[in-house]
């Protein structure tokens, strides 16, 4: 295969390359770990303090904000594990009238970019009064084209013939969705989760449309007012970016694996 | 003649119960092909198609979120205003010169550490784990973090830039750097992503094709440009095609950037048709303009897929 040179250069181009994502991750951790003292210094980890954390913790909003956004995006998480792979088992697996219709509908939304929307679902919201709320934050955002398009092309490589036997062996289309798809899919559901996961978690314009009232922000939101509010203390700033980032680390590790391979499918067969 | 008792048929028919009527219907493929599209009938009806429609009919109306009972229909002024409007046009600029710049350099680094990444044999987890973290980081802590990297003086990426010949100055807050600096941002940002896409891509194609190459004497250099790039073809569309709709779609980092002050901060030079749109819609209270905006943002978009839909048939 390769030579002992071209492993070694490939090696450096991968150690250089990293340092350009390091450097940046590592600055976001190293700062917020300093003291007011100790901003732009190298110091030893001895000085090193998590006092930031406590004080963004405990005098700051974000307490509130992380259960924003932890409401928010599971509300939406789950909401559209539902609604998106029932309307894939159907789009993929029934057969009636309209279907094609529908189909055309849902990949239609792929297409359309949410600025066309923004506009009259602000309006919407106002009117219902659910500014500043749970409901618009999570509501609109139950479904999502892409993913019930990612869900049908997994159903349609499940065999038809273990519907047939499940058929001859009496199970219903329901009990099938629920007995033989659903038990099959959990890599597609993983690749669901974590797309849904990550665009609700890190969403911004959305979020900062429909709430002006602080108790009400998400962490993206809470962490932009934040930088606003004390730029000249990177030390603060930064104990917001880790701690608005973490969490979406730790979802990505778990759910890698499916991530990946969601990527491969969607975007080559696709 | 005696009557004929038809023995075939039970007189009565026991009545089906609750539960096998139900199974019946659940056998229906009609029944239960509507039920379960149902939700995301209904939910799509009242939050996607309908707000499309509205913000279609607002396209051709002077209408504000001050007073939307005051709207009235101008036919196609907004979007005459649109394009006579030097703002707008500034905003498409920079929006294209993200595309024409960031879009191939980062298709094109993801390419490059994709093929030496599948051949590395240790670490590879570790690094394409490292590579693909932006990605998935929000856009606003990955702003953050680069302001301070860019900042005049003590930001890291200042310093060996000036040592490079560049000026010492905040990136983000000078008139002539705050757009190289969204570019630096996007190509960081998605590269990473790309990459995976690649290498996906790469297991795709069959080692055997590599091995008649060396057979026939090419070298690696020749392999990367003979067989490599040719074979990864419809990836590279993929590639760009989205990271055109990524750049064009800027907003959360500029919007971040801009701190208090107003969007596309440096005077404008960070503005983008998206930033152009929310302000002129949200800063201004026009729902009508900001509407039309939308509306050519999409056009711009549906374009941009059609022109790849024919570049797709001819290359392949």
């Amino acid at each position: 295969m390769d030579s002992r040179k071209s492993q070694f250069f490939r090696y450096l181009l991968m150690f250089v390359f990293s340092i350009f994502f390091i450097v940046p991750f590592g600055y976001a951790i190293y700062t917020s770990l300093l003291s007011k003292a100790d901003i732009g210094k190298l110091v030893m980890p001895t000085q090193w303090t998590l006092e930031n954390y406590k004080d963004v913790f405990f005098n700051s909003d974000l307490l509130i904000w992380y259960k924003n956004s932890i409401i928010v995006t599971l509300g939406i998480l789950i909401g559209n594990l539902i609604v998106n792979t029932m309307a894939a088992y159907s789009l993929a697996r029934l057969n009636y009238r309209g279907r094609g219709v529908v189909f055309f509908l849902v990949i239609g939304m792929m297409m359309v970019p949410y600025q066309v929307m923004i506009i009259p679902i602000f309006s919407m919201i106002v009117d219902l009064h659910w500014m500043n709320s749970y409901y618009g934050l999570i509501i609109p955002f139950l479904f999502q084209g892409f993913l019930v398009f990612l869900m049908r092309q997994f159903f349609l490589t499940i065999p038809k013939e273990l519907e047939e036997a499940a058929e001859v062996d009496g199970l219903n289309k329901i009990s099938i969705f629920f007995r033989i798809m659903l038990p099959l899919s959990k890599g597609a559901i993983g690749t669901q989760i974590i797309f849904s996961f990550t665009g609700t978690w890190n969403s911004f314009v959305w979020p900062v449309t429909l709430v002006n009232d602080s108790r009400w922000y998400v962490l993206t939101v809470g962490l932009n007012t934040l930088k606003n509010r004390y730029f000249e203390w990177p030390n603060v700033t930064m104990t917001g970016v880790v701690l608005l980032t973490v969490p979406i680390i730790i979802v990505f590790l778990i759910f890698q694996r499916q991530m990946e391979q969601g990527i491969a499918t969607t975007g080559l067969k696709g | 003649m005696t009557p004929k008792l038809d023995t075939r048929r039970p007189m009565i028919q026991p009545k089906p119960s609750l539960h096998s009527r139900l199974g019946r219907l659940g056998s229906s493929s009609t029944f239960v092909g509507y039920l379960f599209v149902a939700p995301i009938l209904i939910l799509m009806g009242i939050w996607f198609y309908y707000p499309l429609l509205q913000s279609f009919m607002y396209s051709f109306q002077d209408i504000s979120f001050l007073n939307p009972d005051a709207a009235k229909f101008i036919g196609f002024s907004n979007y005459i205003e649109i394009v006579k409007d030097k703002d707008f046009w500034t905003a498409l600029s920079h929006s294209a010169l993200l595309t024409v710049v960031a879009v191939p350099l980062q298709a094109l680094i993801a390419l490059v550490i994709a093929v030496n990444l599948n051949k590395v044999r240790r670490l590879k987890g570790v690094f394409r784990t490292l590579y693909y973290m932006p990605y998935i980081t929000s856009t606003i802590a990955v702003t953050t973090v680069f302001m301070y990297l860019f900042m005049q003086h003590d930001g890291i990426a200042t310093k060996a830039l000036t040592w490079l010949g560049f000026r010492d100055v905040s990136w983000y807050a000078d008139v002539k750097l705050a757009l190289p600096f969204l570019m630096i941002l996007t190509i960081w940002t998605y590269v990473g992503f790309y990459m995976v896409v690649y290498l996906g891509g790469l297991q795709t194609i069959p080692n055997d094709i590599y091995e008649a190459g060396r057979v026939d004497g090419a070298n690696g250099w020749q392999q990367f440009w003979k067989l490599t790039v040719p074979m990864l073809k419809p990836v590279t569309f993929l590639v760009i095609m989205s990271g055109i709709i990524n750049v064009m779609q800027l907003f959360d980092q500029p919007y971040a950037l801009a701190r208090n002050g107003s969007l596309g901060s440096p005077a404008g030079a960070t503005s983008t048709i998206v930033t152009y749109f929310y302000s002129q819609a949200f800063s201004y209270n026009r729902a009508g303009y900001g509407s039309a905006a939308a509306f050519i943002i999409f056009a711009i978009i549906i374009a941009l897929s059609m022109l790849q839909k024919r570049f797709v048939r001819e290359e392949i």
